[in-house]
């Protein structure tokens, strides 16, 4: 009973009352295009994703096509093509690796308009694998543990966790890709009110023998910022010590947002066990 | 006994004020009337009576008084108001007493003479007010405490002065007054709000020391009671911009919970403007919620807040007094530009040990008090704990809160002798607030803050007109974040203050009151430093500087009468603000880039400002009930909180000195009011009008990096602000119903460099609309109803008008800065108050049922973009990153309908 009414207390004065609202946006301009790109240190086809803004919440942003991506690296310059399939997303011709410690170079023209970034990488390095554990009555996993401490000075990195069950007796059936789930989760040098009493965060579930793919970003001090003002205005953003409201930074020149960057990769694969 | 008198019955005897016609009618005895035809008894005044009328003339009220108590009356109609309209209520009380409440406030002495009882209007026998040309050959002086009768304590704010020509004083912060006069007899009236006034025929000759003690007035009082006092000097003594709360308002007022809150009965003022729910938070007339100072007992206090802002940290039953300065600070304030409040702490009683308290569902307190040495010395020691965390008995589950507040005040209130008295204050006040994250790793982050605070003060008297008080105080606030609490690691920021000073009080006579002072402060500031049990990760982190300063204050400021209608007060104070070393001193550029590093070694003095500050007020009598006031004031404020937060709550506490990066906050404030009270109606209403430029204004660049960070001075920008308005007061006072309803227009404008393209706009509380509503009703001795309704206009935010993706988030685009506002705010409180015992009884306890946003209206504090709802029905952040979500935008509120039922007592 004192339990009950312990969290009914606390369901009154702390958690009060979130509800969805129908919230009239007002209409603003946006001249401008969205670079999305990180070059890995992985020998692969790198990818670049143009798009433009959205005047509401939900609309799906309209790709920028027919542009011209190059990005160069010390002497060597790669030309990008826009995929047919997925029109804005912008593939290089050759498989290629960025290179630690250099500088990369994007140049993107499209409307007679050149926007250019540059981006530097920093090393990777080896990581402890991630922890999940079961709920006892679904028996299914979610992640508890990424890293021991999510602030460092030093060492900020991305961690891309990606899930895959689709090969799990009793889900092969199902969509593949509702069988799927990419987590994003960030050390950074910084430490914010809102990061520390961030909202509440969806639990992705996944059962025993899910495929892990541990995939450690490493990140120069402008990503980090970039990324910790990303998350200003949206993971931490909705609790209660939020933050003022602002606009983002980019590395890209005046008329476009979004980053370009550059990460060496360290990876890990694991099967989620019992 | 009760007894009433309609103070606008004062100009009924030949059209003139009571004083105008005692100075038109010189002992005038050539009529005598006789009111009663029965002679033929010996008088005695000590015969009691009981009496019960309303409303009726002076007249027949001695017709009343002679039949009931055999005795008759001599005066003359033509001096003696005899159509004074009367309430009088009076059970056997002796004749004798009936007559001095009922006759001596209108300055009506009596006297028996033969057999019958004379009345005449009081002459003093050479106080009356001279010609002002004319010069006095010989002035004393009467001084000494005003105190409550029953618990010794002295009463901030009443009322001292002669009936006749309302020559007066008022007590200071200490309960001394001084009243210099011209030789001669004087009836002296003794008043103060909520308390009977006592009235002494006062001859003097020779300085005088007198303290009075004054009743407490209660519905069922078997003495008599005066419920208003028709001669009072409020006119004068109204200050435009400040307002002053007595415990027994604030107790009118419902609070969050069941709780008296200090801070939250503030905003119902108009002109101190809200955050909203569940916050501490408030904006004094375009000022941000760190330019308000806010000390007890002369000492600072940081952060008044418990669980963020929901409860004030200040416990109810230790608190004597509240005054609160809008504008026009007297120069003995200084430090921040927007106001202060000053709060008082009891003393404890001199007379008897006694105790109080209170048991709810949120908090309980306790209160004990009581004499060392009777009437010479006192105790008074009160503690208060939250009730939420003893309910919690899981350790356990996923995500367990532990919510933990206390607060505990104690004060020592030692009198040495007639002319020297000490006082010790101690406060302490700690929060503790934190969340396990996960039930398989034990790791707790949370927020703890603790305040700490003590004052040594002595007050030492001179003379009859020099009075002086000495303080050393301390103050010390503490501010943690735990990031990992199991292996204390976390971040703290601290702020500390010492303080010596002396002020004197100066009476030379009634038109002059002297004020000076000299202060000396010394201050430390940690911005942040994190700590790490990790040696390794510890060495690697930066040191964040530290700021050592030094502030010198002298000030001089005059309360002068320069006629009967016009009153000046004028006042100077000159800081000289030092930072010293050691510490690093970081310079930025015009890019806000490091230029260049200093290291400043210990006590060298890197930075140096010297500001006066100057307070000018006047004030015009227009008639015996209405002023115009007009003020101007220069404030500086050399510490600041940095931070970027729009949380209600108290979420980071970043108090850094003004130096090299950051120039002393300015501003100049115009005020003009007008203030009325209708005398015998019990209405007051003021008008006040403002203006006031800020400078030095600071605001951060967007997503400033604030927590922990070695060049966060860099993150600041700094621009001008200004804010205007107009704020009108209607308060009713009775003794059943007392209320007030107020209302504000002010706009506050903000003009950053950097900050929205250099464009000016809207402050966060830029709020135009604000009206409170306050109404007390007590029919009886045993309950007491009180209902309280704020609306405020919401305030702004910035929202998005568009949204762009990147890596699976959904951002948010902003246009202008403050483009939006949130929905206007508005909040009924009610509460009941039904006392147990008998009102007569020592022991008294009552039920106090609370009920905070009675009809739950849902006011939100952010509006968010960002949340999806997973299969429990909970808004979340979305964490999938593949980018098949809808999101849903949610508004956030507080608190919805927060019962309460507490129970209090008191011995």
């Amino acid at each position: 009973m004192r339990r009950i009414l312990h969290y009914l207390i606390i369901a009154l004065v702390l958690a009060g009352c979130e509800a969805e609202t129908d919230w009239p946006l007002q209409m603003g301009s946006h001249n401008f295009i969205v670079v999305d790109g990180i070059i890995t240190n992985e020998n692969k086809i790198q990818i670049v994703r143009l798009s433009k803004p959205v005047d509401n919440l939900n609309d799906i942003p309209a790709p920028v096509t027919g542009a011209t991506v190059i990005v160069s690296l010390q002497d060597s310059v790669f030309n990008f093509h826009e995929s047919p399939k997925n029109p804005g997303t912008y593939v290089s011709n050759t498989e290629f690796a960025g290179q630690k410690n250099k500088i990369h170079s994007l140049f993107i023209t499209v409307g007679g308009n050149v926007y250019s970034a540059k981006a530097n990488m920093e090393t990777g390095i080896l990581f402890a694998p991630v922890s999940y554990t079961a709920n006892k009555e679904t028996k299914l996993y979610h992640i508890t543990k990424v890293y021991n401490n999510e602030f460092n000075p030093n060492r900020p990195a991305m961690f891309e966790i990606l899930l895959n069950w689709s090969k799990v007796p009793g889900f092969q059936n199902a969509d593949p890709e509702a069988c799927k789930a990419r987590l994003l989760y960030y050390i950074l040098p910084t430490l914010d009110v809102s990061q520390v009493f961030a909202p509440a965060i969806e639990q992705v579930n996944f059962p025993a023998g899910t495929t892990i793919v541990e995939n450690r970003y490493s990140l120069t001090a402008e990503h980090a910022e970039f990324i910790r003002e990303l998350l200003s205005e949206t993971t931490w953003q909705g609790g209660l010590f939020n933050s003022a409201a602002a606009n983002i930074p980019t590395n890209l020149s005046p008329g476009a947002v979004g980053f370009f960057g550059a990460s060496a990769v360290t990876s890990r694969t694991e099967i989620a066990r019992p | 006994m009760k007894y009433q008198g309609t103070a606008a019955a004062n100009n009924q005897s030949g059209g003139q004020p009571l004083n105008k016609v005692h100075s038109l009618h010189r002992f005038l005895f050539a009529v005598i009337f006789l009111i009663t035809a029965n002679s033929g008894f010996a008088q005695n005044l000590e015969k009691k009576i009981s009496i019960n009328v309303h409303n009726i003339s002076l007249g027949k009220v001695l017709k009343l008084i002679s039949a009931q108590g055999g005795i008759y009356f001599s005066f003359s109609p033509q001096t003696i108001p005899v159509d004074l309209k009367i309430s009088i209520r009076a059970k056997n009380s002796p004749v004798s007493t009936i007559l001095d409440n009922l006759l001596l406030p209108h300055g009506i002495d009596y006297f028996l003479s033969e057999s019958q009882v004379v009345l005449k209007l009081h002459q003093p026998m050479a106080g009356a007010e001279p010609d002002d040309n004319k010069v006095i050959a010989r002035r004393s002086t009467i001084s000494g405490y005003v105190r409550d009768s029953a618990s010794g304590e002295v009463i901030i704010g009443a009322n001292v002065y002669d009936k006749t020509t309302l020559q007066g004083a008022t007590t200071n912060g200490y309960g001394f007054y001084s009243l210099t006069l011209p030789e001669g007899k004087y009836l002296v009236a003794f008043s103060f709000m909520g308390y009977a006034p006592v009235i002494q025929t006062i001859v003097l000759s020779k300085n005088r020391m007198i303290s009075i003690n004054l009743a407490e007035t209660k519905l069922n009082m078997k003495e008599v009671e005066i419920v208003s006092d028709p001669n009072s000097l409020e006119i004068n003594n109204y200050k435009i911009g400040e307002i002053r709360f007595s415990p027994g308002t604030l107790k009118q007022i419902p609070g969050f919970a069941g709780n008296i809150d200090v801070i939250k009965t503030l905003q119902t003022v108009p002109g101190i403007v809200a955050f909203g729910d569940g916050s501490t938070f408030y904006y004094v007339r375009g000022g941000n919620s760190d330019q308000n100072l806010l000390v007890i007992d002369e000492a600072p206090i940081y952060n008044p807040s418990h669980l963020f802002g929901f409860f004030s940290a200040l416990a109810p039953d230790a608190i004597k007094d509240v005054q609160i300065y809008k504008g026009d600070f007297p120069a003995s304030y200084g430090g921040r530009l927007s106001s202060v409040i000053d709060i008082k702490a009891r003393d404890g009683n001199l007379k008897r040990f006694g105790f109080a308290g209170n048991i709810g569902p949120f908090t309980s307190d306790l209160t004990l008090e009581g004499p060392i040495l009777k009437e010479k010395s006192s105790f008074i020691i009160s503690g208060r704990k939250s009730n939420l965390n003893w309910l919690n008995t899981s350790t356990t589950a996923e995500r367990n809160f532990t919510i933990n507040f206390y607060d505990f005040n104690a004060k020592l209130n030692l009198k040495l002798n007639n002319n020297n008295h000490i006082f010790l204050t101690s406060f302490i006040g700690n929060d503790d607030f934190s969340r396990l994250t996960s039930p398989t790793i034990i790791q707790t982050f949370g927020i703890s803050w603790k305040n700490m605070l003590g004052t040594l003060r002595w007050n030492h008297i001179f003379n009859n007109r020099l009075f002086s008080n000495t303080t050393f105080c301390y103050s010390q606030y503490n501010y943690y974040l735990y990031i990992y609490k199991e292996l204390n690691n976390y971040w703290n920021s601290a702020i500390s203050n010492a303080t010596l000073k002396t002020d004197f009080s100066w009476y030379p006579n009634p038109r002059n009151t002297v004020k000076a002072g000299i202060e000396v402060s010394s201050h430390f500031s940690n911005p942040g430093n994190v700590h790490f049990s990790d040696a390794e990760l510890q060495r690697n982190i930066p040191k964040i500087p530290t700021y050592r300063s030094v502030e010198y204050a002298l000030y001089l400021s005059n309360d002068q009468e320069l006629s009967r209608k016009l009153f000046l007060r004028y006042g100077l104070r000159v800081v000289l603000w030092q930072d010293l070393g050691p510490t690093s001193v970081y310079f930025f550029g015009a890019n806000h880039n490091v230029i260049d590093t200093a290291q400043v070694a210990k006590n060298t003095i890197y930075t140096s400002f010297l500001n006066p500050e100057p307070r000018l007020s006047l004030t015009f009598l227009l008639n015996q009930a209405s002023s115009l006031k007009f003020t101007y004031s220069r404030t500086v404020q050399y510490l600041q909180v940095l931070s970027n937060s729009t949380s209600p709550f108290t979420s980071l506490e970043v108090w850094t000195p003004s130096g090299p990066n950051i120039k002393p906050q300015k501003a100049d404030q115009l005020e003009f009011g007008y203030f009325r009270r209708q005398p015998g109606a019990h209405y007051d209403f003021s008008l006040e009008t403002f203006y006031k430029r800020f400078y030095n204004q600071i605001d951060y660049r967007d997503h400033a990096n604030m927590l922990y960070n070695p060049l966060i001075e860099g993150e600041l920008r700094f621009g001008k602000a200004w804010s205007f308005g107009a704020e009108v007061l209607l308060r009713k006072t009775g003794r059943t119903f007392t209320g007030w309803i107020g209302y504000s227009y002010s706009r506050s404008f903000r003009q950053i460099e950097g900050i929205n393209n250099n464009k000016s706009f809207r402050a966060t509380y830029d709020r135009p609309h604000n009206v409170g509503v306050s109404m007390s009703y007590k029919p009886g001795s045993r309950w007491d109803f009180s209902a309280h309704w704020i609306y405020l206009t919401g305030s702004t935010f910035s929202s998005p008008t568009g949204f762009y993706t990147v890596n699976g988030y959904s951002v948010p685009v902003y246009g202008e800065k403050n483009n939006d506002r949130l929905p206007d705010y508005h909040r009924l409180d009610l509460s009941i108050a039904f006392l147990i015992s008998k009102s007569e009884n020592k022991y008294q306890h009552s039920l106090i049922l609370t009920m905070y946003n009675a009809y739950g209206r849902h006011n939100p504090f952010s509006v968010n973009f960002n949340k999806i709802m997973n299969d429990n029905g909970d808004f979340v952040v979305p964490a999938n990153r593949n980018g098949d979500y809808i999101l849903i935008p949610t508004s956030i509120s507080v608190a919805g309908i927060i019962p309460s039922l507490n129970y209090t007592f008191r011995f």
